[in-house]
This record gives structure tokens, sequence and C-alpha cells, in this order.
């Protein structure tokens, strides 16, 4: 069965919602160090969160910052000694000199997140060289050529449902319109702020930019079933501490059931702006492909 | 060749292979083009569209030119492995977005030559390389300083379908006016790229790009050494 898997960045996140519809959880807020209670940034938190998911049976992964320069790397390395510690399962990382050192230094479960800049067969190949357990495809990738991925010895994980980062930019935006909107970091992000432009939208997310729309595969899951992948991912970083469970049930209960019209519908209305197919079928990546529902 | 390349008339010479460089097929040579520029000059080529190993590694084997500019991780790695390709000089790309030390010293274990980094980190040039390291940093002279990252922005594949790591092409979105909504408008912005001319003493290579301008004034710039 495929492991479904979601994101939650603080404490206070877990402990209001349930997780039990997933398999697996990635700990931390990878677009921002000083997110109000990141996990990746308050280890105490982080220690407690990892024994709270370990005994409901999950599997636990840490994520690493993003877009880490050379001042992020002393945080990063105590990061990586902290869940080693731990004994989580995995480190994410987008950042290819930090999975390169994981690997060398301590011979850790990676995965390879989707800013990893996995476009082609010959960087599978040249990660599963390096012993990296686990990729996420570029997320501008369609789904043929994700499946060429399959023929080496990695597990892919793709996003199925949510915001995907667009963008990772060197600064956080948000901080430009502190005066504007009457609020500073760390509340700011906290707010839901959007760029709108006629009718296109990005939600800014610390150093990164999400798509406005959500991408959904709930019509599709059925094409992605056929590829055989390891990971489906519920991106839910920047939502609503609600989100992920209503979202991760409708998806738990699409995996072992089948398309429930209600359930479609419920995905729909918790798009504010919409839903897409990102880049699955060689489309823009903010157009929807009907399916099941016509 | 770049046709505002102020190095026109250098025994070095960087051009874009058509189909296979960023941004337009307008300013880019034919294979033909480039295998005659190869008889008189050092010849540099820039493949740095994202594609599948073995379209480039036709076009390594075809050109005898001094190196290549490359995008993919993989295909670096795959050409340097490669005892009838390894001879070629290789830069990888500023679209791979090197943010960090670890990174330069991956680039470097993979088979870099020559490194471009992004000109968000010029002022950490000295800290990138460590003391030994072969390989060579090459920093942007005058950069436009983007929304994000180079290498690291989906908006022309997400609004438009149009990938700029895939075929090259930047839809600029990034400059449209965008609101900033909250409950309502609070501000607009338009996130449109900044010409920025850096000072930047420490790097091995400098880099002028010049390929989103129509005109450009290079007579204050002392690098040029390349020009992209």
């Amino acid at each position: 069965m495929v492991e479904l898997v979601t994101n939650v960045p603080t404490l206070e996140v877990l402990s209001k919602c349930s997780v039990e519809p997933y398999d697996a959880i990635y700990l931390g807020n990878p677009y921002c160090w000083d997110y109000d209670g990141n996990l990746i940034s308050n280890f105490n938190d982080l220690e407690v969160a990892i024994e709270m998911l370990k005994e409901m049976g999950k599997k636990v992964y840490i994520t690493t910052f993003a877009a880490p320069r050379n001042a992020d790397l002393p945080k990063i390395f105590k990061l990586i000694d902290k869940a080693l510690e731990l004994n989580v399962d995995a480190i994410e990382s987008t950042n290819y000199g930090v999975i390169n050192y994981i690997k060398k230094e301590y011979d850790f479960r990676v995965h390879a997140g989707g800013f990893t800049n996995i476009y082609t067969s010959a960087t599978v190949e040249l990660l599963e060289n390096l012993g990296v357990e686990r990729i996420m495809p570029a997320y501008e990738l369609p789904i043929e050529d994700i499946e060429k991925f399959k023929e080496y010895d990695v597990e892919i994980e793709v996003v199925v449902h949510g915001k995907i980062p667009l963008g990772i930019s060197h600064n956080c935006f948000l901080l430009e319109f502190k005066d504007d909107v009457g609020m500073d970091c760390p509340h700011i992000c906290k707010q839901e702020i959007w760029y709108k432009s006629d009718d296109l939208v990005l939600k800014p997310f610390g150093n990164a930019t999400l798509s406005g729309k959500d991408l959904c595969m709930y019509e599709h899951i059925e094409k992605l079933n056929e590829l055989n992948l390891d990971a489906y991912r519920i991106e839910s970083i920047s939502e609503r501490i609600s989100y992920r469970e209503m979202v991760g049930k409708i998806y738990r209960k699409r995996l072992e059931g089948g398309f429930i019209k209600e359930d479609f519908e419920k995905l729909k209305s918790l798009a504010k702006y919409g839903i897409c197919n990102g880049f699955y079928f060689n489309k823009a990546g903010q157009i929807y492909v009907g399916g099941l529902d016509g | 060749m770049q046709k505002l390349s102020p190095n026109i008339d250098d025994k070095v010479i960087y051009v874009g292979l058509k189909g296979f460089s960023r941004y337009s097929d307008d300013n880019a040579l034919s294979l033909d083009e480039i295998k005659e520029l190869c008889k008189s000059k050092k010849v540099f080529v820039a493949l740095n569209r994202v594609v599948e190993f073995d379209k480039i590694k036709k076009v390594v084997r075809e050109l005898d030119c001094e190196g290549f500019i490359i995008n993919d991780l993989g295909a670096i790695w795959k050409i340097k492995r490669d005892k009838e390709l390894d001879n070629k000089t290789i830069t990888s790309s500023v679209g791979l977005n090197p943010l960090n030390y670890l990174d330069i010293q991956f680039l470097e274990e993979i088979g870099v030559d020559v490194v471009v980094i992004p000109p968000e980190i010029n002022d950490e040039v000295d800290c990138l390389s460590k003391t030994g390291n072969k390989i060579k940093i090459e920093a942007f002279e005058f950069a436009l300083v983007e929304m994000f990252y180079k290498g690291k922005c989906l908006l022309s594949a997400y609004f438009d379908g149009i990938s700029v790591k895939k075929s090259g092409i930047c839809t600029k979105r990034c400059c449209r006016k965008w609101n900033v909504v909250m409950d309502k408008t609070v501000k607009s912005k338009s996130f449109k790229p900044k010409a920025i001319k850096f000072d930047v003493e420490k790097a091995d290579l400098l880099k002028v790009e010049g390929r989103q301008f129509r005109s450009l004034n290079l007579k204050n710039l002392k690098g040029g050494n390349r020009y992209g």
C-alpha cells in the first residue's frame, strides 16, 4: 500500500489535529527558520512531537531548510544530529550539498524533496548511486516522465493534494508588507495573505511562494496508482490546522475505497481559489482536467 | 553566438545551441555553425535547458569544442564518467542553484570544472570553496536579481505551461502588478527583476547577464569573461 504522508510545522499543530489518516509525517517548516514554533528550530518541541508520533505508530521524517546558505549550515548540522539522536526514520532535504553530506557522514536515510532539481533519469541514477532512498521528482514533471524513474532503485513520492511551492526566494516577501498589514515576524505568516493579479493567485509563505490553487489528484488517483509509487504527499504546511485532518481522511478513504462525490466536493470547498492538477498532465500547472466527476 | 557578446572577436566565445540553450533560439546557433566556429576559436556551448542525457551525449560527442554549460546534475556526472567525453570543461549552470560550500563541494565531486553561482550569494564567494579545491567559481558581475533564485522558479510553467528549465523560456509573470490581499488589498507590487552591477573581486570568472536585454551598455564592466 502506498504511504500517505503530510507535513506538520509545529507542536501546536500536531497537538490540535488528528494525523490518524497518515502513515508518516514530515516535521518542520522548510521555508523559514523563524516560523513561530517551527520544529526544526525548537528541539524541545521536536522531541515531544517525535514521541507523540512514535506512540501513534507513525513514521517520522524531519525536513530541513529549503534554501540553505553557508550561514544556515551549522543549524542544519545540529538538526541532523538531533534527528539521529531522536531516531527518526528519515531526513528530507532539497539541497544536494546537504543530501551528499548526510549520506557521506552518516549514511542515514535521505529523502530528496521536490526542489532538488530532479528532472532526468540521469539525475535519478546519480542519486541512486549516492544511496538516496527516496526522491520527489521536480514538481513540473508530467506522469510519463515520473514513470521513467521507476527503473531505478529509489522510492518515489509525489504530491497528490495541496499547494505546491512555485519558487524559493532568498528572503521573506511578507516582511516587505509588515507595515501595511500591521504585523511583524513571526505573526505575519500566520495570516492568510495572497498575491492576486486578475485571475492569477499565489500564496507567499516564508521564503517560498506557493500555488494559489490546491493541486488535487483525487479524481485521477488511479492514474498515479498505475505507476505503483511509494508515497503520496498531502501538502498542508501553510494550511489551517483542520485542513490536514479532513484532506487526509478523504484520501485515506479514496485509497482504500473509491471515488466519493461528496468527498470531492469537500476538497473543492476547502480550496479557496480552486483546484488544479499541477503538472501531471503536461499542461500549465494551474489548469484542472476533469476526471471521474465529468 | 550571443549577438550582443563583447567577446565576439575574441579567441574564446560562448554560444547557445538551438533547441538546447535557455532563452530565445533566435540568438542560438545550429550544430553546423558551431562546428565551423570551433575551427578558429575556443568555443563553450550552453546546453542549459534540461533534457535527457542521451540527447546531451549526442551533442557533446559531436562537437569538438572547449566545454559545455549544463543544467542537469545527472548529465554532468555521466559526461565526467565517460572516458570519451571527460576531457571537456563542464560549467554547471546557475540553474542548479548552488547556495553553500557543500553544494560547491558536491559539484566538484561529480566533475564540475566551473560553477556559476547565483548573484544573491556574491558576497560569500570567498567562503564557498575550500583551499585546494580545483573547481572555479564564476560570479555575475552584472545580473538580473529575480523574484526567486535562478533555477527555483516555476511561475511560467504554472501559469502558462512553459517550463523555463525544459523550454528555456520565461513568460515573466513576476513582472505583473500583483495585489497583496489579506481581507482586502493592502498594497500593489511587481516583482520585476532588478538589474544590479556587483563588485565581485574574489571570483575566478565574471559573468555578465545579457540574454534578457536588447541593448546594454557594457563599457563600465571590467569583466565580461562571459556573456550569457
